[in-house]
């Protein structure tokens, strides 16, 4: 009932999907978030138009529901990959709707840094630059992979949905040969499947998190 | 040197900003130690930040050494500013860095070669007593500890002046005494000048030679310590001084006048109860006393009746010998 190299292949796509998708977000996120914060009114280098055009970008795409962002950017998609079908063809939706999302968790993440702890820095002579990488991002370590963690776990459920209008992967062979045709071996065992990655990212980061926090 | 003159720095914008600090002028000496002390909201953290240019005044200058840090940029305002240390009521150490690393970072901000740091950082430990703590991260220590490697981390690169925002204001009593003598160590041995600021009088007892006393963002009063604390001229100046000297519950006495005796050292180091008694014929009744200790001698108080018919002189001559006499009602 269950073909084994399909349901092989769909965990490789969703794998491959969550993969390069993470990899973006990690970026994207880490440096729209970290100017989120340093451009805040109250922040380190206070930019508001900057702040506001961000802010609002983070807020519009965090709005709009993932299948509707998914639909909104098929044309875009086209222009870019050439197909709208296919693993590849889920990424630019997948990344440009997963990393806002984390931008605001690295933000919030940057805030919860003592704003003693920088002074202190400042007073030993820190630059920005200093500021950012031997203090901000250090101290924050826990809370962004925590957020990275929380941001994986929803981009495995985005790869689902993407799945369903074409993307391949696990959501996609449990909607059409589990659902369409009523396989509910496929659409049970596909499910088993998301839900064991989504275990492992979650056991994996809380383990990572635990281990570089030293507080 | 430091100088400032006449000092204003406002918060927030125009109309409703905060006036920190109205027209401030002072000079600290290299080699004092100078405290600060003022209820929160008197401005006193403001000012302490001015000295190092973690602030820009509004108005007026701020001069180190002749040198206006508003005026300096980049490297310049970096190697200026680490001529000055600092340390906090609540020590922000980095949490994600053991107590070795706490004290690096200092290193690594001034770019001291890596092969320069370890040694450096072993001497600085040993100093304030934690090399055996080196490898363990800041959760795992108590306050006092926490505000040693605060304090190694401040020396680490040789500033010339050492900044104390309430240092101690979050410590025991005890362990503050262990910090306030680590502070007085560093200035003598060491020779840096030591700006502090508290809201504890017995902190500014324990260690300052100067004294600022700080009210609304104006320095309302300010003088050596010792006379400041035998003759406080300001209303909240007589506060911080009373919670310290006040001897507190006195047998209450209305039968003839009380006298109040205030003293530095004199009284300890000769007997000159016992020589008025003999020398005037009059007899003493001690109601209450008490003696402090400061960083460099002791003062007191003594609240005494006399009788006899030689008191005026016996007052006389204790006044000649530089015990401040007053009448208390």
């Amino acid at each position: 009932m269950i073909q084994w190299n399909q349901m092989g292949q769909a965990i490789y796509e969703t794998v491959y999907m969550t993969a390069v998708t993470t990899l973006f977000v990690t970026i994207l996120g880490l440096v729209l978030g970290s100017i989120l914060f340093f451009t805040r009114p109250d922040g380190l280098e206070p930019h508001p138009i900057v702040h506001k055009i961000l802010n609002g970008y983070v807020n519009i795409t965090r709005a709009l529901p993932f299948v509707i962002f998914l639909l909104i950017l098929m044309p875009v998609t086209r222009m870019l990959i050439g197909t709208i079908f296919g693993p590849n063809a889920a990424l630019p939706a997948l990344i440009l709707g997963a990393a806002p999302f984390y931008a605001r968790l690295v933000e919030l993440a940057l805030r919860e840094v003592d704003r003693g702890v920088l002074e202190a820095a400042e007073s030993l002579g820190a630059r920005r630059r200093d500021l950012f990488l031997k203090v901000l991002l250090p101290e924050a370590l826990p809370a962004l992979i925590s957020g990275l963690t929380v941001t994986v776990v929803t981009l495995i459920g985005y790869t689902a949905l993407a799945g369903v209008i074409g993307a391949g992967g696990l959501g996609n062979l449990a909607y059409l040969y589990g659902f369409q045709r009523s396989n509910a071996a496929v659409m049970w065992t596909s499910t088993g499947f998301i839900l064991l990655l989504v275990f492992i990212v979650q056991w994996v980061g809380d383990r990572l998190a635990k281990h570089v926090d030293q507080r | 040197m430091i100088e400032l003159r006449n000092v204003s720095k406002s918060f927030g914008e125009s109309k409703q900003s905060v006036e920190a600090l109205r027209k401030v002028s002072v000079s600290i000496q290299d080699g004092e130690i100078v405290g600060i002390i003022g209820y929160s909201g008197a401005g006193k953290s403001t000012l302490l930040r001015l000295l190092n240019g973690l602030t820009s005044p509004t108005s007026g200058e701020v001069l180190v050494d002749g040198v206006n840090p508003s005026t300096l940029k980049g490297a310049e305002r970096i190697r200026f500013r680490q001529q000055f240390g600092m340390i906090f009521q609540h020590f922000h150490l980095l949490w994600s860095r053991s107590v070795n690393d706490n004290v690096r970072l200092a290193l690594e901000l001034a770019n001291v070669p890596k092969n320069e740091q370890d040694q450096r950082i072993a001497e600085l430990l040993g100093w304030v007593g934690l090399t055996d703590k080196a490898h363990q991260y800041p959760a795992t220590l108590s306050g006092g500890e926490k505000q040693r490697v605060g304090i190694a981390r401040a020396l680490a690169n040789r500033p010339r002046y050492l900044l104390c925002d309430e240092a101690t204001s979050a410590l025991d009593p005890e362990t503050t005494r262990s910090i306030l003598d680590l502070l007085q160590r560093i200035h003598r041995d060491l020779g840096v000048t030591i700006v502090l600021i508290t809201h504890q009088m017995e902190v500014i007892q324990a260690i300052a030679e100067r004294v600022l006393v700080m009210e609304g963002g104006e320095i309302v009063e300010s003088n050596d310590l010792l006379p400041l604390l035998l003759n406080p001229q300001q209303e909240i100046t007589r506060k911080f001084v009373k919670s310290i000297v006040d001897p507190g519950e006195r047998i209450p006495w209305e039968h003839d006048t009380v006298y109040r005796l205030s003293y530095v050292d004199t009284l300890s180091s000769r007997p000159l109860i016992s020589e008025i008694i003999q020398r005037y014929g009059v007899e003493v009744n001690i109601l209450q006393g008490k003696i402090s200790r400061t960083g460099q001698s002791s003062y007191g108080t003594l609240y005494v009746t006399l009788q006899g018919a030689h008191q005026k002189e016996a007052l006389a001559f204790l006044q000649e010998q530089g015990v401040r006499v007053g009448v208390e009602s």
